[in-house]
């Protein structure tokens, strides 16, 4: 049994661990999506109120949404200082000039298109994660694979170590491979109810895309309908073509306080058919203080005010989907438990690179120069450290480009795929061991500078962050410099035991 | 393990895994009792934990011959619930 069960994990753990390695720690990154793209608009402070930036918001899309079949509205909340809008509008109405989906980003007081300068921000590495920034659905299928993948990995390596929790006592550093074993597995087990909830919870939030099957069945391919009767949102309404004021909004945002008694706060509006006579408004739950991600929805009718739908009597099954589901993004949590499952999901991170270098390791000592094995070797580095250099560029490059270049939101990302390619670049060419060392020292010397690059261009660094209390800002200085460090260490530690030995 | 056992274990465990998952997810749609949105969560949350059971029977120490034996039986079973549904 644990023979087949090694070479199941051993295999599917390496064909995809590249991939995983990417997902599982830029997944990682998301937990602190709002931290980072606040430090990646330094332009923006403090944000407002609910109602008042509601209101704003409000005022800016009667200005520049007409038409729309929808608005979205995302208020601010204790972790994002912007006020986020989507636009929808029906493909066949009229004016054809209009795009048909919209975003955009307001500064939460004024409710004026945001200052700041144009970057993805956090978004970036939370759509990365789960669809690597590919067109339509590749992207997502090919994690979705790789996910699988992982919890088969998970479960396979469970059976194989089945002195998984002995061995948990067990860490035998400078013993070339052992130690590589000894690693993988604390990091594996430390937080193996985490690796196994975090995968199959992710599957999960893709689920009918991957397994449409009992969906389409029962409701014939009628997906909306499911929508509405999982309360997972509304049926849209059809537009009654007849012109009629939206509701005042703060007034529905009080009975919405009000009927969650305070235990609740709004953190997203929807508004189906604005200004027309069917209008409907939704307002759904913020995230946090609660497990369950989309419950507490309100709809309202967008003339009258009338509250005409809750979601207080889901089933258990909608109950315990919708957990599973907030149980993955963990915006529920406050700081401590957040940075509880940001640390494992770096544990995770390196479980997987352990692994792939354990796989390299125990064959190289089995004798024998293989091309498959420098192969390996180069892609171990590029997809480990690499990535961690193209991170950090990513960083540079949203304090250093200029602020009126043209589509500069997307200059960032190209300047992280670059750079990435560029590592590879860097191992194919370089002696494996150097190259190693040399992109994890590059890779620290880009993160630690990264607060005094921030010190140099904004008037928000940690000489001013930290006596403001303002403690987003200050603790991505502190992350990333940490980040750095332990990169320089692992830097030093390759130095070392590259010296020979006296 | 011969190249072509590995080959049919692979098979089982992607292919075969996949195929069991969505067959699962038909007969909690056509067979489960109460609400159809409940169904639907309830056969398709759980099907992933069937397709890594399938993963790790298609690698389990019994013989080809035993492990397809069993794969076969839980996918006929399935198969004919799936299509005997409402």
């Amino acid at each position: 049994m644990r023979q087949a069960m090694a070479a199941l994990h051993t295999w599917s753990g390496l064909v995809l661990g590249w991939l995983l390695f990417a997902v599982f720690l830029t997944g990682t990154m998301s937990y602190y999506r709002s931290e980072i793209s606040q430090w990646m608009r330094p332009e923006l402070h403090r944000a407002t109120d609910n109602a008042t930036a509601a209101v704003a918001a409000l005022k800016h899309l009667h200005q520049i949404g007409q038409g729309a079949s929808r608005w979205l509205i995302d208020l601010p909340g204790t972790r994002d200082a912007a006020t986020h809008l989507a636009i929808w509008r029906d493909p066949a109405a009229p004016p054809a000039e209009l795009p048909r989906f919209q975003r955009a980003t307001l500064d939460a007081a004024t409710g004026q298109p945001s200052p700041a300068r144009a970057t993805h921000g956090g978004d970036f590495f939370y759509y990365f994660h789960f669809d690597l920034l590919m067109p339509g659905a590749s992207g997502r299928i090919i994690v979705g694979i790789a996910a699988m993948a992982m919890l088969v990995s998970i479960i396979s390596g469970v059976i194989t170590h089945r002195r998984i929790f002995a061995d948990f006592f067990t860490f035998r550093p400078g013993k070339g491979q052992r130690s590589w074993l000894d690693a993988h597995n604390v990091t594996a087990v430390l937080a193996l109810p985490y690796h196994l909830m975090i995968t199959y919870t992710g599957l999960l939030t893709l689920m009918f895309l991957y397994l449409p099957f009992g969906l389409d069945t029962a409701y014939g391919g009628k997906r909306v309908a499911f929508q509405a009767e999982a309360s997972r949102g509304i049926s849209p309404p059809a537009a009654a073509n007849r012109a009629a004021d939206l509701v005042d909004l703060v007034p529905l945002l009080v009975q919405a306080r009000l009927y969650w008694q305070g235990g609740k706060d709004v953190g997203r509006i929807n508004i189906y058919r604005p200004n027309d006579a069917n209008a409907r408004i939704e307002l759904i739950a913020a995230d946090e203080g609660h497990l369950s991600h989309y419950r507490g929805r309100l709809v309202f009718d967008g003339v009258s005010g009338a509250l005409l739908e809750t979601d207080d009597n889901v089933s258990w099954a909608v109950a315990t989907e919708r957990a599973l589901y907030g149980l993955h993004l963990g915006r529920f949590g406050g700081p401590v438990l957040r940075a509880l499952f940001f640390l494992s999901g770096v544990a995770g991170s390196a479980m997987v690179a352990t692994g792939l270098v354990l796989w390299l390791v125990s064959r190289r000592r089995k004798g024998g120069v293989h091309v498959g094995h420098a192969l390996v070797g180069r892609l171990n580095t590029a997809a480990i450290a690499g990535l961690l250099v193209a991170i950090a560029v990513f960083f540079w490059a949203n304090r250093l480009l200029p602020l009126d270049l043209a589509a500069r939101a997307d200059g960032e990302g190209w300047c992280f795929f670059l750079s990435w390619a560029l590592m590879l670049l860097h191992a194919a060419l370089r002696d494996e061991a150097k190259a190693w060392r040399e992109q994890f020292a590059l890779a620290a010397a880009l993160f630690i500078l990264l607060p005094l690059l921030n010190g140099l261009t904004t008037d928000r660094h940690l000489l001013v962050s930290l006596p403001g209390g303002d403690w987003s800002m200050a603790g991505m200085d502190f992350g990333l410099l940490i980040t750095g460090l332990v990169c320089g260490a692992v830097a030093l530690h390759l130095q070392r035991r590259a010296r020979p030995r006296p | 393990m011969t190249r072509i056992a590995l080959s049919v274990r692979l098979l089982i465990a992607i292919g075969g895994g996949y195929l069991l998952a969505a067959l699962w997810t038909l007969v909690f749609a056509g067979w489960w009792p109460g609400a159809r949105a409940d169904a639907v969560l309830i056969g398709t949350v759980s099907s992933f934990a069937v397709a890594a059971a399938a993963a790790i029977w298609a690698f389990s120490p019994l013989s080809l011959r035993r492990m397809l034996l069993g794969f076969a039986a839980v996918a006929v079973l399935l198969l004919v619930l799936a299509l005997t549904g409402r």
